[in-house]
C-alpha cells in the first residue's frame, strides 16, 4: 500500500496510506494533477492544519476508509442531524475549539463526510435553544445597534412565548 | 489560505467553500473558551485557538461554511439564531436556506407550533421557496386550529412558486379555512394525520379541488378518518393527478356507485393508488385496479394490527373473491401490494396467469407460503415476490 507524508502547519509529518488520504478531495486532486509516482517520497505541506487536528482527521479518515462514496445529488434530501453514528459521536466528544477546527480542516481538505458530521454536531448544539442560550453556548456577541435590536425583537416576540 | 506559500507541492485551494481567517494562531492557553462540547470525557487536544472574551468560534469560519452549517437547521431554529448577532441575522436570511422550509418544534416531545411563530417563519419565505412542511403537532392541544386562513394565504403571497405543501397533523376549520386558501401553484399536497372541523354536510371538504389546483400531481391524505366518499368524486376530476394516497381513510369505500363512476370517468392520469386500511369492498377493488394508467396499487392492510375493530364503518375486510376479481382478465399493473388479505396458495395460479406485467407483488401477512411462491414463480420468472410475515 503506497503512503504519502502529510506535514502539519507546525511541522509534524504523518505517513498515511494514499487511499485514506484521498478521502480529501483536495489531496486527491493534487495527487492526480501531479501524477504521483509510487516511489516518490513527496511531503505534502498542509499549512492550515496543525498536528493535533491533522491527527484527528487521519483517525477519522482511517475509520471511514471503506465507506461508500457519498451520494452526489442530495440537494433535495432533507438534512437530518439525528443520524450521527455512535463512533462519530464519540469521536466528536471534544471541546468546542477542536470541533470548529475540524470544520475548518475538513472544509480546507474537502472531506465531505467529516464536514457534514461536524456541522451536524454544531447544529444539534443550536437546536431548541433560545437566542440568549445560543449566544451563551457559542460566546456570540450581540452586536445589533439598539434600533436593529428593537426591530429584531419586535419581529420575534413569539420566541419569548417558549 | 496561503496563496503566497510557494513550496513545490501545495494543495490547491478548496473550490467549494472559502475560509475566512488567514491563520489560526496555535496556542495552548485558553482562558475563555465558551461552554465545552465535551460532557465529562476530556478530549486529548488543547484547543488551538485562544479566544478573546468577545470572540466566538463562529468568527473563525467563513460565511460560506457558516451557511452550510446553518443549512442543517430547520426554520424555527434559524429564526432563533438569526436574533443573536448581525452576521448570523444576515446569513440566516440567505434564500438558499428558505427553499425547503420545515416548521416543527425541535424540542422533544414535540410541541405544537404557535400561530405567531408560524407567521414569522412564513414571512421569511421567498420566491425561491419550493417546498413547505408544517409538522404541526397541533392535535397535541385539543383541536386548536393553529393553521389559520391568514397563514395559508400568506404562504401563497410570500412563496409565489411553492410546489409542495405538507401539513402534517394540522387542524383546520373548514368554515374559517377553506380549501381555496391553500396556494394554487401546488403540484404536491399532503395532509397526513390532519383533522378538519365543521365539515360541510352536503359535500366533502375537497369540492372544487379540480378547479383550484389544476397542476396537482400528488395528493396524500394518509390517516384522515374524515375524508368521505363525496371527496372521491371531486378528487377524480383532477386532470393531472398521478399519485393518490388514501391509506387509513376508513370512511372511503362501501359505495360502489361512486367508485364505479369515479373510475369510469375520472382519474385520467392516476399511476399510483394506495387504498390500504380503507373500507373498500370486494366489488370496488377491481374498479380502481383497472384504471387505464395505474401501475402501482396497494390494497389490504398495512399491518396485522389493523383489524376490523380499527374501522368505524364496515368491517374493512376484503375477501379473496374481491382480490381475485382483479385477475379475471390480464392486468396492466406492475406493482401490486396485497398485504394481510384473505389469500392463499390456491389463488396463485390465476394471479400468475393474468399478472404477466407484474414486476413486484407483495403477499406478506397472507396464507401464501413457499408452495404458493413456487407456483407463482413458474408463471412470473422475473417478478419480485414477497411473502411470509412482515
Amino acid at each position: 500500500m503506497p503512503t504519502i507524508k502529510l506535514q502539519s502547519s507546525d511541522g509534524e509529518v504523518f505517513p498515511v496510506d494514499v487511499e485514506i488520504a484521498k478521502q480529501s478531495v483536495t489531496i486527491k486532486t493534487m495527487l492526480d494533477d501531479l501524477g504521483m509516482e509510487d516511489e516518490e517520497e513527496e511531503i505534502v505541506p498542509l499549512p492550515n492544519v496543525n498536528a493535533a487536528i491533522l491527527k484527528k482527521v487521519i483517525q477519522w479518515a482511517t475509520y471511514h476508509k471503506d465507506d461508500p462514496p457519498a451520494p452526489e445529488d442530495d440537494e433535495n434530501k432533507e438534512k437530518r442531524t439525528d443520524d450521527i453514528t455512535s463512533w462519530d459521536a464519540d469521536f466528536l466528544k471534544v471541546d468546542q475549539g477542536t470541533l470548529f477546527e475540524l470544520i475548518l480542516a475538513s472544509n480546507y481538505l474537502d472531506i465531505k463526510g467529516l464536514l457534514d458530521v461536524t456541522c451536524k454536531t454544531v447544529a444539534n448544539m443550536i437546536k431548541g435553544k433560545t437566542p440568549e442560550e445560543i449566544r451563551k453556548t457559542f460566546n456570540i456577541k450581540n452586536d445589533f445597534t439598539p434600533s436593529e435590536e428593537e426591530q429584531v425583537r419586535k419581529e420575534n416576540e413569539w420566541c419569548e412565548e417558549k | 489560505m496561503s496563496d503566497e506559500d510557494s513550496s513545490t507541492v501545495s494543495p490547491p485551494p478548496s473550490k467549494r467553500i472559502r475560509l475566512a481567517p488567514k491563520n489560526l494562531a496555535p496556542s495552548s492557553a485558553s482562558s475563555t473558551t465558551p461552554e465545552s462540547v465535551s460532557n465529562g470525557s476530556k478530549g486529548s487536544h488543547q484547543p488551538a485557538v485562544s479566544l478573546q472574551p468577545w470572540l466566538s468560534y463562529f468568527d473563525f469560519i467563513s460565511d460560506d461554511v457558516l451557511l452550510y452549517l446553518l443549512s442543517h437547521l430547520q426554520a424555527l431554529d434559524l429564526c432563533r439564531i438569526a436574533q443573536t448577532s448581525e452576521r448570523l441575522h444576515r446569513i440566516s436570511l440567505d434564500p438558499s436556506l428558505w427553499e425547503k422550509v420545515v416548521v416543527q418544534s425541535s424540542e422533544q416531545p414535540r410541541k405544537p407550533v404557535g400561530v405567531r411563530e408560524l407567521t414569522h417563519v412564513i414571512k421569511q419565505m421567498t420566491n425561491r421557496t419550493r417546498s413547505v412542511t408544517i409538522a404541526g403537532f397541533l392535535k397535541a392541544e385539543a383541536l386548536r386550529t393553529n393553521l389559520t386562513s391568514t397563514a395559508l394565504k400568506l404562504i401563497g403571497v410570500k412563496a409565489p412558486h411553492v410546489e409542495e405543501l405538507i401539513l402534517d397533523a394540522c387542524v383546520m376549520d373548514s368554515k374559517k379555512t377553506p380549501l381555496s386558501d391553500i396556494p394554487r401553484t401546488l403540484t404536491r399536497l399532503a395532509l397526513p394525520n390532519c383533522e378538519v372541523m365543521n365539515l360541510p354536510r352536503e359535500h366533502g371538504f375537497f369540492k372544487g379541488i379540480d378547479t383550484l389546483f389544476k397542476s396537482l400531481r400528488v395528493l396524500d391524505l394518509t390517516n384522515n378518518r374524515w375524508v368521505s366518499n363525496h371527496s372521491i368524486m371531486a378528487i377524480c376530476k383532477l386532470q393531472h393527478l398521478e399519485e393518490l394516497n388514501l391509506l387509513g381513510c376508513v370512511r372511503i369505500g362501501e359505495t360502489f356507485a361512486y367508485s364505479a363512476l369515479a373510475t369510469k370517468f375520472g382519474f385520467p392520469k392516476l399511476t399510483k393508488l394506495d387504498m390500504r386500511n380503507t373500507s373498500i369492498t370486494d366489488s370496488e377493488v377491481s374498479c380502481y385496479g383497472r384504471l387505464s394508467h395505474l401501475k402501482e396499487y396497494l390494497v389490504g392492510r398495512s399491518s396485522a394490527d389493523m383489524n376490523a375493530s380499527c374501522f368505524g364503518e364496515g368491517d374493512g375486510q376484503l375477501s379473496s373473491r374481491g382480490i381475485l376479481s382483479l385477475f379475471i382478465q390480464p392486468l396492466k399493473l406492475e406493482k401490486l401490494v396485497m398485504t394481510h388479505c384473505d389469500l392463499d396458495n390456491r389463488h396463485m395460479e390465476v394471479v400468475g396467469v393474468h399478472g404477466k406485467n407484474l414486476k413486484l407483488i407483495d403477499f406478506r401477512g397472507t396464507q401464501v407460503d413457499l408452495d404458493g411462491y413456487n407456483e407463482l414463480r413458474k408463471h412470473l420468472p422475473n417478478c419480485e415476490i414477497l411473502y411470509g410475515s412482515d
